[in-house]
């Protein structure tokens, strides 16, 4: 029981620390985006940032314990405005147990362009593999959850219009490093698109991601 | 004191009633690592080849492997071996869920069984200690049934069970053995040596550790904090666990690689869209599942509300949705859901249950069998109620069904009139669905898998889908068309699939080798490296093909159903291909150190330590 009071507070402490780094690398601003993480895998309950409380001073004790129908078990701050999408994925995705969503600049930038990632490196077409864009549903709204409900199935990243970014996982490490691949990805895109083209994987290389993924 | 094992085996003799312990000792933990690898090293010294497979001395291993049990993800499986029924020669199937993790916190790493009861028993092992129970009760149950009425009367709702149902009772021929209401151990039959011996089901529990202990124990934590995101960052695995296994078969169909109408037509679109993973999502899913300390979460709970397949359970896998449904031009899903729960309650295949009614299909078709001979029930293409109505057959091996409860090719010799022709089976086992002309090494590792028919043994395609397996030395683009180099990748990835089966590890989680190499060496302790992992594959590859060549294998049976080698498909992604599998099997033969004949050379048996295999096998 010690154990798994202490595994906890662990992984408090990583959802601070994931909020200040992504801070920090200017993915999520001090009052846009939010992280959240089930209590252990599988779990009907999970951990996640409050609303409007400045990222770089987050700690442990600022955090709100919920379960899937959305009562408040632990904290005394309100939760992200966004927990209706983190439910809604926790209930579509057995196999997530975190969901981080951040503004990720250039990411939401391009897809405001209305461009998709494309397979320009192995490493984002193996992780990112397709990245719908998710059309603008006004944030904060039970509606919204719904249609990020209906747009994670076999996908671990969505682009919401004009809103930003979500990056799901089974862990806080894959959720967070699909985030930072996104971005990454989207700055070489960006990097390209200002000369003019963009090359990417041949079709060949990656046949079984394209076919499987429709892309 | 070895980590990760338990060091310790039960023998169990029904025949006598005997019970008892046996060590594990390193030095063959090293070699053999555990699960089928162990297995055969057992049933090699302890079944001969006049065993027949329903013979009493015929040996049923239950086996786990060295991480089940572990911290380590995707590795709580377990192995069920002995000599088939099905096929004469060695058999091996496989299973996830939570018996293999509960069988080691109850102190063991396998179980040996041998002889017969007299009567219906059941085992029950609790914290080291066995006892042969009486199931005269349970006898004539299905596999879930029996699994709730042994919890109910062992009073613990965490006793993991392993069972038969009336099909292994009955001797069906691809009897399987049924755990976690879904989770199956499903090829070769199995479950028929289980209910050759009377034994109606094990049932396991520890109670004393919730985890197998591993030497590096803070090293591993560290270490699957950060592998996490390496397991599932494989493109399969996203839609696995949004979609379960039956996500790829739009994938697969597109390539020509998921069979339909029994191995004849290469385009089914419109039939193939309503039984998809996805359309499963949108209409009879509940929820995912996991097994045991998995982050792949694969596993479906479906519900169809009303009609005459009703049910809620365990949904399809890809192999069923397609042998049930695409082999068959069945395109209810609903009828998909309510055969795959059918044929979990009987215990039976569903890969082999889908290839003998597609293969009555076809006979019908021919004018070989008629109504008359069938019941009444009239086996046309995409009949579910007919499907349905021939599973009840099989599992109660009544009329047709007892004839079809043989398996495809003893039924196709009955039969005959040249059914046999188009009896598509590798040394009795049925073809799993996918088709060797859409990918040609795929034909090469069918003809040469030691259990016969088996996609499992290599899963060669992901090869020729383009992956790169670069730890095992697989660093170029295979095509799936052309046969050059494909020997060489059928033999590299039918070894590293033996060490998976040892280990015992998921196969849908595909780490990077040497990373299995280092979960390995902080489980036990010792350091071991990629190349002496992958020798211990070619070790108990080797091995189980000696079991083969004892059992009467030879060259002439490396071979696939003429369909395959002759009979290309006039539409879809394998349009106008066959199996060109000379070409492929002579090289083969060659690479493996086997000579003309399939038989392993004396001097590569000796090399892997196999000494005492070769004097048997070169006397």
């Amino acid at each position: 029981m010690e154990e798994k009071g202490a595994e906890e507070e662990e992984l408090k402490s990583e959802i601070i620390r994931c909020a200040i780094s992504l801070y920090q690398r200017g993915l999520m601003t001090g009052i846009g985006g939010n992280i959240s993480a089930r209590v252990e895998p599988g779990a009907n309950e999970f951990w996640i940032t409050p609303s409007g409380l400045y990222k770089p001073r987050l700690t442990p004790e600022d955090l709100i314990r919920m379960d899937l129908d959305g009562n408040i078990l632990e904290g005394i701050f309100k939760p992200s405005n966004e927990w209706y999408f983190h439910v809604a994925i926790y209930k579509r995705r057995a196999d997530v147990n975190a969901v981080i969503h951040t503004h990720s600049p250039i990411a939401t930038g391009l897809a405001l362009a209305g461009q998709t990632i494309k397979p320009i490196t192995v490493e984002a077409t193996m992780m990112l593999t397709r990245v719908p864009i998710v059309p603008f549903v006004y944030p904060g709204t039970k509606e919204l959850g719904e249609t990020v409900g209906e747009h994670i199935m076999g996908n671990r990243l969505l682009l919401l219009q004009n809103h930003g970014v979500i990056g799901v996982g089974y862990d806080l490490i894959e959720a967070l490093s699909a985030i930072e691949i996104l971005e990454e990805c989207a700055t070489m895109m960006l990097v390209a698109s200002h000369f003019g083209k963009c090359e990417v994987i041949p079709a060949h290389d990656i046949e079984l991601i394209k076919k499987l993924y429709k892309i | 004191m070895m980590h990760g094992y338990t060091g310790k085996l039960l023998r169990v003799n029904l025949s006598d009633g005997k019970i008892s312990v046996e060590s594990l000792e390193e030095d063959i933990a090293r070699k053999y690592l555990g699960g089928s690898g162990l297995a055969a090293r057992i049933i090699y010294d302890e079944v001969s080849p006049q065993t027949a497979p329903f013979n009493p001395e015929n040996r049923l291993v239950f086996m786990t492997g060295p991480v089940t049990g572990t911290l380590a993800p995707s590795f709580g499986r377990f192995a069920v071996c002995t000599r088939s029924p099905l096929t004469g020669i060695w058999a091996e199937s496989h299973a996830a869920g939570f018996w293999g993790p509960e069988l080691k916190f109850a102190g063991y790493d396998g179980i040996i069984i041998q002889g017969k009861a007299e009567s219906p028993v059941y085992l029950w092992i609790r914290d080291g200690e066995a006892e042969i129970r009486r199931a005269e009760h349970l006898w004539g149950m299905d596999t879930y049934e029996t699994e709730t009425r042994i919890r109910q009367e062992l009073g613990d709702e965490k006793v993991q069970v392993a069972a038969i149902g009336d099909a292994g009772e009955r001797l069906v021929k691809f009897a399987a053995v049924v755990h976690d209401k879904g989770r199956v151990a499903g090829r070769c039959g199995t479950g028929a040596v289980m209910g050759s011996k009377m034994l109606k089901a094990v049932a396991v529990r520890g109670t004393k550790l919730s985890t197998i202990p591993s030497a590096r124990e803070e090293m591993l934590k560290n270490f699957l904090k950060r592998i996490y995101i390496t397991i599932r960052s494989h493109p399969t695995v996203q839609i696995y666990a949004s979609y379960g296994t039956d996500g790829i078969l739009a994938m697969m169909h597109e390539y020509g690689d998921t069979p339909i109408k029994y191995f004849t037509r290469g385009e089914w679109a419109e039939g193939v869209e309503r039984i998809t993973g996805e359309t499963m999502a949108k209409k009879i899913l509940v929820r995912q599942k996991a097994c045991y300390r998995c982050p792949i979460v694969c596993r479906r709970h479906v519900r169809v509300s009303e009609g005459p397949y009703a049910m809620e359970g365990e949904g399809p896998e890809y192999e069923t949705a397609a042998s049930l449904g695409a082999l068959c031009l069945n395109d209810n899903l609903e009828s998909l859901a309510k055969a795959n729960e059918l044929c979990n309650k009987y215990g039976i295949d569903t890969i082999t249950t889908g290839n003998a009614i597609a293969f009555a299909m076809e006979c019908q078709e021919k004018g070989l069998i008629t109504e008359k001979d069938t019941d009444g029930i009239p086996l046309t293409w995409g009949d579910h109620q007919a499907i349905i109505g021939m599973i009840h057959k099989i599992g109660k091996r009544e009329g047709f069904g007892n004839l079809l409860a043989e398996g495809v090719k003893r039924a196709a010799e009955k039969i005959g009139r040249g059914a046999e022709d188009f009896a598509v089976h590798v040394k009795g086992l049925e073809i799993p669905m996918h088709d060797p002309r859409a990918f040609k090494g795929m034909g090469l590792q069918y003809a040469t898998s030691h259990r016969g028919g088996c996609h499992l043994r290599g899963l060669v395609y992901h090869i020729e889908q383009g992956e790169r397996t670069p730890d095992l030395g697989i660093h170029e683009r295979y095509e799936r068309f052309p046969t050059e180099g494909k020997a060489r990748i059928v033999i590299t990835m039918q070894n590293w699939h033996d060490v998976l089966d040892s280990l015992i590890m998921c196969k849908f989680t595909f780490l990077p080798p040497a990373s299995v190499a280092a979960i390995l060496s902080m489980v036990t302790g010792w350091t071991i490296r990629l190349p002496e992992l992958v020798e211990v594959g070619e070790r108990t590859y080797n091995l189980k093909r000696a079991f083969n060549i004892r059992c009467g294998t030879t060259a002439k049976d490396d071979t696939l159903p003429k369909r395959f080698l002759e009979e290309p498909l006039l539409d879809g992604g394998c349009k106008g291909e066959v199996v060109e599998l000379d070409r492929m099997l002579a090289e083969y033969y060659q690479l493996r150190g086997w000579n003309e004949n399939g038989i392993p050379k004396k001097e590569k048996l000796e090399s892997l330590g196999l000494d005492d295999v070769a004097r048997s096998l070169w006397k």
